[in-house]
């Protein structure tokens, strides 16, 4: 399914076994825009500010990569930002080596595919899970350009996403066959759930499966809590698609939530992934987007408290003072000590540093209205 | 709403709008180009100044300005009036900045720079070895410009001791101060003690001798850093 959710049916990792994992550090190297990055002393909450093109949605995006498994991950997270084709969809390729590599050309900062990009997190629970992406040295299969003839091969050496833990090393080759594109992968994946203003809203499915789970409960309170105006949320079929529908006063016939707001739609989609993904880590791009200003204290609020409960890990980025201000709000309610402010700024070379200011100055600091963004 | 940026390498933070006022026009009167000066605030107050009591929670704000944004502030003065003991108004400086739970360095003396990124340094108004107050060095530089008001306001206030016998020296110095701004705006004598620092009619003298120790220590700074 193309949702930020890494499916973890299949997982190692049980969410049901009341444990829960922080991510207490990240080193990237030689990945996208970071060209040797580490941000250590991790929170249960993080903020990340920061100009745009300065990162800020690339450290999510390498975040979300670490936590899968398989390939089709970067191709995703590639297809959300408008590049490349549908994972089934046949690619047009133009008899070079370079249009393979094109595929995966930007992975690497400053396009150098010479070295391994790599992306670990350590975690409080798991110890590290690490994955390096680079060519294979040699070529290991010829690719088929078109059905001319014989003549139109190409040698690939294939590009080789690895994952490793204390427990598991899997390797994802990223292959040619058919006109399409195929990944070898592991279920072996890490908790984390992405929430990106370029990803597709697709919590429909994972509602009904709380829903079916007996789950849903604590999410439709909340939501009712904040929404008074809402009565009831039910999953209805719409035109062959399942969908979440609201029941509002005073109306008799019930709305689907997409068409009522974009606030409405954000947040049960924080909270359906918070509750999916108990005792994980969740990552919310943007997260201002579509809230009224003077609704994000109450939001926050709600959006904290029920991390608090599943034990979430939440890392979010925003350009919003007033998110910021709410945030710190909400923070000074005897969280202090559990959240940082990050910031990415983009050097001269072109490379991102992300440095980090902890609770109780990063609160004074946007409670004193300085300049933190 | 616009947000408080940092321009300067340096930073003063003092106690009141006033010595926010002071410093500024000091600084700019003598050329001293990479300070600027503000008021001590506390978490959610950030249009009032707090006083000593706002030290603290402003050197944090400031150390997450360190902390994210490298390079932009170098070093924080903390000025604060000497009061009765300047070594007392030192040791209540030292506990603000303890209070920041040592995320930033403590001075182990008056006016010399302790630490890095940032580096902490405190003096005391009108000087580290005198007790006194801003209004005690403002209403002193007034001394020779508007020496026609010197003996009517010694006048006044001995004429006013009665009431104000038990008065501590700072309010009796801001008495002072007081009647010589009353007397020098037509328009409004009740003009505040900021507002006429931050006017462009000021008629103070920064250039006064009176602040030349302290306009020194300013301009001499940067090479007392480490």
């Amino acid at each position: 399914m193309d949702t930020g959710l890494q499916d973890a049916e299949n997982a190692s990792w049980n969410a049901g076994d009341g444990e829960s994992v922080m991510i207490d550090k990240i080193e990237i190297s030689n990945f996208r825009c970071f060209k040797s990055l580490t941000i250590g002393g991790l929170k249960k909450f993080n903020v990340l500010v920061g100009p745009s093109g300065s990162g800020k949605t690339a450290l999510l995006e390498a975040l979300f990569l670490v936590a899968g498994g398989s390939a089709e991950i970067y191709y995703r997270l590639r297809r959300w930002r408008g590049l490349g084709a549908g994972e089934f969809l046949p690619l047009s390729l133009t008899g070079t080596r370079m249009s393979y590599e094109s595929m995966f050309r930007e992975l690497f900062f400053g396009f150098d595919n010479k070295a391994s990009a790599r992306v670990e997190i350590i975690d409080s629970k798991m110890g590290y899970r690490r994955v390096s992406v680079n060519y294979k040295p040699e070529a290991e299969y010829e690719l088929p350009l078109d059905e001319e003839g014989p003549q139109n091969f190409i040698q690939v050496n294939p590009i080789v996403f690895s994952w490793k833990t204390p427990i598991m090393h899997v390797e994802s080759k990223v292959q040619i066959k058919e006109g399409k594109v195929q990944f070898a992968g592991t279920n072996d994946v890490y908790p984390i759930w992405l929430i990106s203003p370029s990803a597709p809203v697709g919590y429909a499915q994972h509602f009904s499966d709380l829903s079916k789970g007996g789950e849903s409960g604590p999410v439709v309170d909340e939501f009712r809590n904040l929404f008074p105006i809402v009565r009831g949320l039910s999953l209805e079929s719409s035109a062959g698609q399942m969908a979440l529908f609201v029941e509002l006063s005073p109306f008799k016939e019930k709305m689907p939530i997409g068409m009522i707001s974009a606030g409405m739609n954000k947040y049960l989609e924080v909270m359906v992934a918070i509750a999916s993904n108990p005792g994980g880590v969740v990552l919310i791009d943007e997260i201002e987007n579509g809230f009224y200003y003077e609704s994000l204290p109450i939001m926050l609020r709600s959006v904290c408290r029920f991390a608090e409960e599943r034990k979430v890990q939440l890392i979010a980025t925003t350009h919003s003072y007033e998110f910021l201000e709410a945030f710190a709000s909400v923070m000074s309610e005897g969280r202090e000590q559990h959240f940082n402010l990050l910031r990415s700024s983009r050097n001269v070379d072109g490379s991102v540093d992300i440095r980090i200011s902890r609770g109780p100055s990063a609160k004074a600091a946007i409670l004193q209205h300085f300049e933190v963004r | 709403m616009g947000n408080a940026t940092i321009n300067k390498p340096f930073r003063v933070v003092c106690e009141g709008r006033a010595d926010a006022a002071f410093f500024n026009g000091l600084f700019i009167s003598r050329g001293i180009l990479d300070f600027e000066a503000e008021c001590a605030k506390t978490n959610g107050e950030n249009k009032k100044c707090a006083g000593k009591s706002g030290i603290t929670d402003t050197l944090l704000a400031l150390k997450t300005i360190v902390d994210l944004r490298p390079g932009v502030l170098k070093a924080i003065v903390i000025a604060v009036d000497s009061d009765s003991d300047p070594e007392e108004a030192f040791k209540t400086v030292k506990e603000s900045i303890r209070a920041t739970k040592a995320l930033l360095p403590v001075p182990r003396e008056m006016l010399k720079p302790e630490g890095n990124d940032p580096a902490i340094a405190v003096v005391t108004i009108p000087w580290i070895d005198t007790p006194g107050h801003l209004d005690a060095l403002l209403f002193e530089s007034m001394r020779i410009s508007h020496s026609d008001l010197m003996k009517p306001i010694d006048d006044f206030c001995h004429a006013t001791e009665h009431r104000t016998v038990n008065w501590s020296d700072g309010s009796k110095a801001k008495m002072k101060l007081r009647c010589a701004i009353a007397a020098c705006y037509k328009d409004d004598p009740g003009k505040s003690l900021a507002f006429v620092l931050e006017s462009s009619a000021c008629q103070l003298d920064f250039g006064d001798s009176t602040f030349d120790r302290i306009a020194k220590y300013f301009t001499d700074f940067n090479s007392r850093l480490s």
